[in-house]
């Protein structure tokens, strides 16, 4: 065993370090600060007094954000999508990395270049909304499903680790008779964990931060995914105003959500990701980093 | 054969997600292009052949696209109150608030069915109909639409007639304020607010012309040293502006020429007084980057004596005020006067808010029209609108209150409604300005000494159809607001600056919008008093 040699800390350390907190304290910042006017009165929002720590705390704005049909609408179909969305994107993910990861698949490099080829090109927005109109996707909930159900990165990030796992391994398996598929779910997978749990990750933060595909093939508010009911709230006091900076819509103007719902609403969303986080989290950074190429 | 047909499976799988790979998340809207649909002549004559017995039967389920709004249309009380006054049921749909214009053609040109597109910008309207994408509404409006015709202005229906006797939209007309000579009472909806408290301690009165509002800002500043006055990033203050003879209007007509508000020759006078407010610090020196949020916050925190207030904000600002340990409240300076021999002007205007039409892919166009117009009955408009007298509202002197908690159920149905004429509308929607003790005092408050005004009604949204001012006016209006608050943040000569904005202007475009702009003021100036 080695012996761990003592390393002086020099001063680069020290500011290094420092300078390094200094930046994570600082881009923690913003994120107390919306905490901090989710749980404070209207009042002190508006007068801008509120910084990293309620004034007048209460909990009301949170328990009406939660009450809302919108947004309760909106956070059921973002849940929907991103567990649906995650279990059948990991579900082609595998089924295709997994005999790419072979080099004795027939016609594996054409299939490659093929996917590498979607990588860098790919219809764009006309076309993709074109075929899911056709497809009747338009206004449900499989048009948000779809949208993201297969990334190639993802795909190349699992066939690497696929490719990294000792081939004798498999070789004992079928020796012992499993099947292809026996051997992929009794044996590659469950060695597999880091990447699945990363790859998962991936998918499902993906599905939950959705946007566009709101934007594109969602008229229906009831199938309004939540990125997109968040963004429309956020950003909902532009509709009023027009370039003059004169009242365009009254109505609409007298009818803004304040400062502290916006808050409260932008919490509450976050929430279901940063309780998936740390469950993943030990898997995240070992699963970056296994598929690459090793030295 | 095994081999053969793994091999053949893997193939499908692979090429399969291929297909559905390709990063659609990655594209942005910006970047698409539209299709046109698969549609007749553009002269909408062939769809005048409407089904004679197109009413009978079961009325159909009605699909609605419309703007965005931050509830859902399907659960609001006027849905439910509309589907039992008209036998219709309808499914609402919702464009995003993002690239809402490109999302509405996208799903036109698609072939989306929708039965009405209501309340969308005139612009967008305009751009559906050159993509000979609507359908014509006049004989649909004939046989069907005897309440929308009766609420619809001659000007206002002109403005979305084309010249071969074609109607593309259904105008929903401003209802700022009463038609022209009407009562003004309720016009003016905001105003300079001022701390009274800091008045108090000033010793002066709020301000009604422009010297006197320059002197009270001076007192301020030079004794606490801050900024008196604060506002968002806008080079437009409609409440200074007035004082020199302009407001929310952007044409004006000078010595009998229409000339945009940056031809005006008094602009020169007003960037002047506005580089010298901020120049001597009166004016936030953050004006330029200032949003809503901070200029109200400056204002809330006791840091600025004055700030642009709607009546509405004046719970907020109160909550705010005690937030902070003040008790102090708010009195309006509204539109300012030139000086104390002069009339206070304020500019009002009549117009098209939004468009409501009918896609040549609706299946139920001929029951569309006959929900909008069963909508558009004036006694259907006001219960839909504001409810049953006695319960959710009340009349006292001639005004409307609302009557609590039975109104709150009409917080949301102003986009329910179909058309009336702008000055009844006008007054039921005073119910709504008094929906609290705060807001309704603050809103008589501001229309105290509306009979000292002299109204100036403005009709220029009526050409919001023209495609010159679809193509031009968003962003010259843009390029101008921008420059205008560098030339008052920059202070240098006021005249220079104005021509150099002007040489922009009519470098990019304003030209043909102005050119556009005079021509359909020739032809419609006798209508406009």
């Amino acid at each position: 065993m080695k012996e761990r040699r003592k390393r002086k800390v020099t001063a680069f350390d020290v500011i290094n370090i420092t300078v390094m907190c200094l930046f994570g304290v600082v881009t923690l910042l913003p994120v107390l600060q919306v905490v901090a006017k989710a749980f404070s009165s209207e009042g002190p929002v508006i007068a801008g007094l509120v910084s990293f720590w309620p004034i007048d705390p209460q909990i009301d704005t949170v328990l009406y954000v939660l009450k809302k049909p919108e947004f309760g609408g909106s956070f059921r179909v973002s849940v929907i999508v991103t567990i649906l969305g995650t279990l059948i994107a990991m579900l082609l993910t595998v089924s295709v990395a997994y005999p790419l990861s072979k080099p004795k698949l027939r016609g594996r490099k054409f299939f490659l270049y093929i996917f590498v080829f979607v990588m860098l090109f790919n219809a764009g927005m006309v076309p993709n909304y074109l075929m899911y109109r056709s497809l009747k996707l338009i206004n449900t909930i499989w048009a948000l499903v779809f949208s993201g159900v297969f990334s190639v990165f993802n795909m190349f990030i699992v066939k690497n680790y696929f490719e990294s796992l000792p081939e004798t391994v498999e070789e004992a398996a079928k020796i012992d008779g499993a099947s292809n598929m026996c051997t992929l779910v009794q044996i590659v997978l469950p060695m597999s964990l880091p990447v699945l749990a990363t790859v998962t990750l991936f998918y499902g933060v993906g599905f939950w931060n959705n946007y566009m595909s709101g934007v594109l093939y969602i008229t229906d508010a009831s199938l309004k995914p939540l990125q997109q009911y968040l963004y429309d709230l956020i950003t909902e006091a532009m509709n009023t105003i027009d370039e003059a900076g004169n009242i365009a819509d009254i109505d609409s103007a007298m009818n803004l959500t304040g400062e502290s719902v916006r808050s409260a609403t932008i919490v509450v969303s976050t929430v279901p990701i940063l309780i998936l986080y740390p469950f993943l989290q030990k898997y995240f950074v070992k699963g970056m980093t296994i598929g690459s190429v090793k030295g | 054969m095994k081999k053969l047909l793994s091999f053949f499976l893997a193939a499908v799988l692979m090429l399969s997600m291929t297909a559905c790979s390709g990063g659609v998340d990655k594209t942005n809207a910006g970047k698409g292009s539209t299709k046109k649909p698969v549609t007749t002549s553009k002269s909408g004559k062939d769809s005048g052949k409407f089904n004679e017995s197109a009413l009978s039967g079961k009325k159909p389920e009605l699909k609605i696209l419309t703007g965005y709004e931050a509830y859902n249309f399907n659960e609001q009380p006027a849905n439910k109150l509309e589907e039992e006054m008209t036998g219709y049921k309808v499914k609402w749909f919702n464009l995003p608030q993002e690239n809402a214009d490109k999302k509405l053609i996208l799903d036109i040109s698609g072939g989306e069915s929708y039965d009405l597109i209501m309340r969308i910008g005139a612009s967008s309207a305009n751009q559906l109909f050159e993509k000979n994408a609507l359908q014509d509404l006049k004989p649909l409006l004939d046989k069907y639409g005897k309440n929308i015709l009766a609420g619809v202005s001659d000007m206002a229906l002109q403005s979305v007639t084309t010249e071969d006797g074609v109607i593309y939209g259904i105008p929903h007309e401003a209802f700022d304020g009463p038609q022209p000579g009407g009562d003004p009472y309720g016009i003016l909806k905001g105003g300079i607010g001022f701390n009274m408290k800091y008045m108090k301690e000033l010793g002066k009165e709020v301000p009604a012309n422009l010297n006197d509002f320059y002197n009270v800002l001076k007192a301020y500043t030079d004794k606490t040293g801050k900024p008196a006055l604060t506002t968002m990033a806008s080079a437009w203050l409609n409440y200074v502006m007035a004082g020199f003879g302009m407001g929310d209007a952007g044409w004006y007509e000078v010595d009998g020429e229409y000339l945009p508000r940056i031809k005006n020759p008094a602009v020169v006078d007003y960037l002047a007084y506005m580089q010298k407010l901020y120049k001597e610090g009166l004016l936030d020196n953050d004006m330029p980057i200032n949003t809503i949020d901070t200029a109200k916050e400056k204002f809330t925190n006791g840091t600025a004596l004055a700030y642009p207030v709607m009546f509405w904000a004046i719970d907020g600002i109160y909550e705010a005020f005690k937030a902070t340990g003040s008790d102090a409240k708010v009195q309006v300076a509204t539109f300012l006067a030139k000086d104390a021999n002069t009339k206070p002007v304020v500019y009002l205007r009549q117009g098209i808010s939004a468009l409501s039409c009918i896609p040549k892919t609706a299946k139920n166009p001929e029951h569309a029209i006959n929900w909008f117009n069963i909508i558009s009955d004036k006694e259907n408009f006001k219960k839909i609108y504001i409810g049953e007298e006695g319960k959710s509202y009340e009349i006292k002197d001639g005004s409307y209150y609302p009557i609590f908690p039975a109104f709150n159920d009409f917080t949301n149905s102003d986009k329910f409604t179909g058309v009336l004429q702008t000055d009844v509308a006008f007054k039921m929607w005073q119910a709504r300005a008094r929906k609290t003790d705060a807001m309704a005092e603050m809103y008589d408050q501001m229309n105290s000494r509306v009979g000292d005004y002299e109204v100036k009604n403005y009709y220029e949204s009526y050409a919001s159809s023209l495609p010159e001012v679809r193509d031009n006016d968003a962003a010259l209006g843009t390029m101008v607001n921008d420059k205008l608050i560098q030339a008052i943040a920059d202070g240098g000569d006021p005249k220079k600056a104005i021509d150099n904005i002007i040489a922009e202007w009519d470098k990019t475009g304003g030209k043909e919008y102005e050119a556009a702009m005079k021509k359909w003021h020739d032809e419609n100036k006798d209508t406009m008093k």
